[in-house]
């Protein structure tokens, strides 16, 4: 009788200990977890330093060699996403962008013509005439702004100003989300990409990364940027010779040749005067944007990437060929005529620079 | 649970809690996040060099292009825009100096840029000119109308090229005046270079004017006070964090003692637990040793029996184990007492009392037993514990006591003291049932002399017999008794008439006839009876001896070997024969 009671008691005892051992245990394991965290932080962070630095050295290397020559060739686009870019080229293409499910991005940025549409100021919705001409959408993410007066810095701000323009989309985002959402197609598209689904940020994400695709490679130029002696005719490296001479690549330089900076529409000429019409709104270019008188009839230097392909030229559209175009640069922006013979070589030179989009040169 | 236990609990959950705040609280100065700041904040600043570089680059012709200033611009304003947006904790109300901070530097960055934007516009134009005047002058003075200009052109381009590389107004002034001498010619080729010249003058003023206000603008020292409010702001976060982490270590050293001092108290409280159990155990092995112990839980079922109460009852443990409680209480001991033992028990006290108990194979033994309840806390039994102690030697040694104080050692008769007692418990009785007791009083005739001739063994013997005879003449709830030398007395109860005495008288008497064979010697043995009757001749015991002393007296004189019943009339007459 009395043996039960006592075993009975050990055993409670016993177990009491027990516990009492564990808790001590894992009070002490917190300790040690806490200790071993803070040692953890350290190596972290010096591996994170050492990596960054990498980086820095081969954006300066990188530099360096790019800014060798005026013009470099363009490299292809690279690390994006596949379902973005053909999702994007969906929506590029759609026509419930805008109010009236008649305009798409395609209507004014022909993809087949070169990016742009043919028209000095294009049409929007209702047959809104828009003020200025518009640019080319290849090779936009290669400029370092958007629009002709800059009031984008990245493609992903743009894509809001046409939505909303009311001479071009004329919309807004909730009704695009509403009528894409009813579209079963797009909300699969959507949720196999984005965990949200459908939204206003994911709508422009996917345009943006489908435009940066949209980058012309393989230009004869570049071909012969690279070595390639032969890419181009004989009268296209004269035209180049006459564009440096002349003083073109002091402004259309880079991958681009322009898109990298503002130049003033008339530094040698006043060309607003000799047009004869009347200054618009849109004429006075950046000074839209930051109102500094400085900034007047400045716009983004265009790049003259696809220039054969995308007349009429100049933010008004005012030069119907590129012939027309390259006199009124010449008069008014390098304070010189040109001779005819001149002016075609650097046209030769000129249509060197298209290059292929989907492995096809633009505009054959 | 009680208090006692709440206490250790409540403490080490308490320490636990405060031990994960003060770890959380460890991780506000994140040194990962900070050199990511760091890290972020320099390589604005490494930008802002980069912008300086390509400036400087562009400016001497060494760049080309404007492509790495557009990057580089582009990568100041993310980085700025990474800042103020993308970490919180640069925008706490303790940083206020740090927003302050990011947002003159942003400024900063603001007018740089645009004075970036000013130097890449009026950087093209002053390039567009210098790339053509060399050409222009070139052809001009192949041109032989612009003869006479001739010195001022080539002095003109020299001196134009020398101002561009090194801006001096002597030059500009030299250069001014070539300008003015070529503008009067009529050409339209010499008026372009005259434009063109004048451009690169002028160009070459405003970018001077634009880099030396774009160097002039500290940006890189406000990346440097970002940096540096930042490095403050964080410092006091890594000190109040490295008190927090003290405080911890205290905290865990002070939990590490508490555990230490639970362990350890635990460990004595085992030890003395243990020594407890010992005594306990020892004590119990005594008891075991000494007593026959038995237990009964409540449901009355007999859940422990030790060794000792195997031995003295023959059963085995498996026996007994399982049974009911009666059968530690069945014996002697009147049932009706057992319920008692129980509900006595019941209550909390314990029951002592003798037993008489069976063993397994029929003896008889006796117990004292003490049945103590074995209480919880609430005073409420859960076991009764049987402590018995063997007293059978006892009770044999009581037995005998008794029997040599109311027996005769030699004839085993009851006597004068048990048949005294016997006959006055038996009076009431009689008197409530209306019957009679008869006492005879027997006296052996001519003992003295058969005890003088044949020895006093013969005499006992003779006794004896005459003990067994009385015996065997009476029902078994009468009662015969030798109260000394050769008187014997008998008591008859529950007599209706005198007649009953008759027939045992008669037994009495059947043999005096023939004599008996007493130690090898014939004997002829006789009596002389006298009787006396109860309520008849008397009211208590010893009136009836005496009367009924008469009446055999009566007898004696009248001869022996026969009976006499009690008058009234004897006593006087015993009076007088006394006397006589």
């Amino acid at each position: 009788m009395l043996n039960t009671t006592c075993d009975d008691t050990f055993a409670i005892m016993e177990t009491n200990l027990r516990i009492s051992c564990n808790r001590f245990l894992s009070i002490m394991l917190i300790l040690f977890m806490a200790l071993g965290c803070s040692r953890e932080n350290t190596s972290v962070s010096e591996n994170s330093r050492i990596s960054e630095s990498v980086d820095f050295l081969d954006t300066a290397a990188a530099n360096a060699i790019d800014s060798d020559s005026p013009i470099h060739p363009i490299s292809g686009p690279q690390n994006l996403s596949k379902d973005k870019v053909s999702l994007g080229e969906m929506l590029f293409h759609e026509p419930r962008l805008s109010s009236n499910d008649s305009i798409s991005c395609a209507h004014c940025h022909n993809l087949a013509a070169g990016g742009g549409d043919s028209l000095p100021g294009s049409i929007g919705v209702n047959g809104g005439q828009g003020d200025v001409n518009s640019p080319t959408v290849f090779n936009a993410g290669l400029n370092f702004s958007q629009f002709w007066d800059g009031r984008a810095e990245t493609l992903g701000e743009q894509v809001e100003g046409p939505i909303h323009n009311p001479v071009e989309m004329d919309s807004n985002w909730p009704d695009i989300v509403d009528k894409l959402s009813i579209d079963n197609e797009y909300r699969t598209l959507f949720s196999q990409i984005y965990s949200d689904g459908i939204t206003d940020r994911n709508i422009v994400d996917a345009i943006t990364v489908f435009e940066q695709s949209l980058v012309t490679v393989n230009s004869p130029f570049d071909r012969y940027l690279m070595g390639e002696n032969d890419a181009i005719s004989v009268n296209a490296k004269l035209g180049y010779e006459k564009f440096k001479e002349y003083g073109c690549v002091a402004c259309h330089q880079g991958s681009n040749v322009g898109g990298n900076l503002y130049q003033q529409f008339g530094v040698m000429g006043d060309y607003f005067a000799d047009r004869g019409l009347e200054i618009r709104k849109s004429d006075l270019g950046r000074y839209n944007v930051t109102g500094l008188d400085d900034d007047k009839y400045v716009f983004k230097v265009p790049s003259l990437r696809l220039a054969v392909l995308t007349a009429p030229y100049f933010h008004d559209g005012s030069a119907p060929t590129l012939k027309d175009a390259v006199r009124i640069m010449i008069k008014y922006q390098i304070g010189r005529t040109a001779s005819e013979e001149d002016e075609e070589l650097i046209i030769e030179f000129l249509h060197s620079l298209v290059g292929d989009y989907k492995g096809k040169r633009l505009g054959q | 649970m009680s208090a006692g236990e709440w206490k250790p609990k409540l403490i080490i959950f308490a320490a636990i809690a405060v031990l994960t705040f003060l770890f959380f609280k460890t991780k506000i100065a994140d040194a990962d996040k900070y050199h990511e700041l760091v890290l972020e904040i320099q390589n604005l600043s490494y930008q802002d060099s980069l912008v300086n570089e390509s400036i400087l680059k562009l400016n001497t012709d060494l760049f080309a292009n404007y492509d790495s200033l557009a990057s580089q611009s582009r990568k100041i304003k993310n980085r700025l825009d990474r800042l103020k947006y993308t970490h919180p904790e640069l925008h706490s109300q303790q940083s206020t100096d740090i927003v302050r901070a990011i947002n003159e530097a942003e400024e900063q960055f603001e007018s740089k840029l645009l004075l970036v934007e000013r130097f890449k516009s009026h950087n093209g134009v002053l390039k567009n000119s210098l790339y053509y005047l060399p050409t222009a002058v070139q052809d001009s003075l192949k041109n032989s109308d612009n003869k006479i200009f001739y010195s001022d052109l080539s002095h003109l381009l020299r001196t134009i090229l020398l101002f561009n590389t090194r801006p001096t107004d002597q030059y500009m002034d030299q250069a001014t005046m070539y300008i003015e001498k070529i503008k009067k010619s009529e050409q339209p080729d010499l008026q372009e270079i005259a434009l063109h010249a004048a451009n690169i003058i002028k160009q070459r003023n405003k970018l001077l004017n634009i880099i030396d206000s774009l160097f002039a603008v500290p940006a890189k020292q406000s990346v440097d006070n970002i940096y540096h409010s930042y490095s403050s702001h964080y410092a006091t976060k890594v000190k109040s964090a490295t008190r927090y982490r003290i405080a911890m270590y205290v905290m865990g050293l002070v939990l590490v003692m508490y555990m230490l001092h639970l362990f350890l108290s635990l460990r004595r409280t085992m030890r003395s637990l243990e020594n407890t159990l010992g005594e306990v155990a020892f004590q119990k092995n005594a008891l075991d040793e000494s007593a026959i112990v038995a237990s009964v839980n409540t449901e009355g079922v007999i859940d422990y029996v030790n060794e000792k109460f195997c031995r003295i009852s023959q059963f085995t443990k498996n026996e007994l184990i399982g049974q009911p409680r009666e059968i530690l209480m069945d014996g002697f001991h009147t049932v009706n007492d057992i319920p008692e033992i129980w509900t006595q028990c019941a209550r909390g006290e314990s029951w002592t009392g003798e037993l008489n108990k069976q063993k397994k194979d029929g003896t008889d033994y006796w117990v004292e037993a003490t049945i103590v309840p074995f209480l919880d806390k609430d005073m409420v039994p859960v076991k009764y514990v049987a402590l018995l102690t063997d007293i059978t030697d006892r009770k044999l040694v009581e037995e005998k006591n008794y029997h040599l104080a109311h027996y005769d050692f030699l004839t085993k008769l009851p006597n004068r003291i048990l048949y005294t007692s016997t006959i006055e418990n038996a009076l009431p009785s009689a008197i409530e049932s209306e019957s009679k007791v008869a006492i005879l009083f027997i006296d052996l005739d001519n003992f003295k002399q058969i005890n003088d001739t044949m020895g006093h063994a013969t005499g006992d013997e003779l006794l004896k017999f005459v003990a067994d005879h009385l015996s065997c003449s009476i029902k078994d709830s009468d009662i015969v008794s030798r109260l000394g030398g050769d008187e014997f007395t008998i008591g008859l109860f529950n007599l209706k008439s005198s007649h009953d005495v008759e027939l045992v008288v008669e037994n009495i008497m059947s043999i005096t006839k023939v004599p008996v064979l007493i130690d090898q010697k014939s004997i002829t043995v006789s009596f002389s009876v006298g009787v006396s009757m109860f309520p008849d001749h008397a009211n208590d015991v010893s009136t009836l001896l005496k009367t009924a002393d008469l009446a055999m007296y009566k007898a004696k004189s009248e001869g022996k070997n026969k009976c006499v019943y009690f008058r009234d009339g004897m006593a006087q007459h015993d009076l007088s024969r006394r006397a006589g």
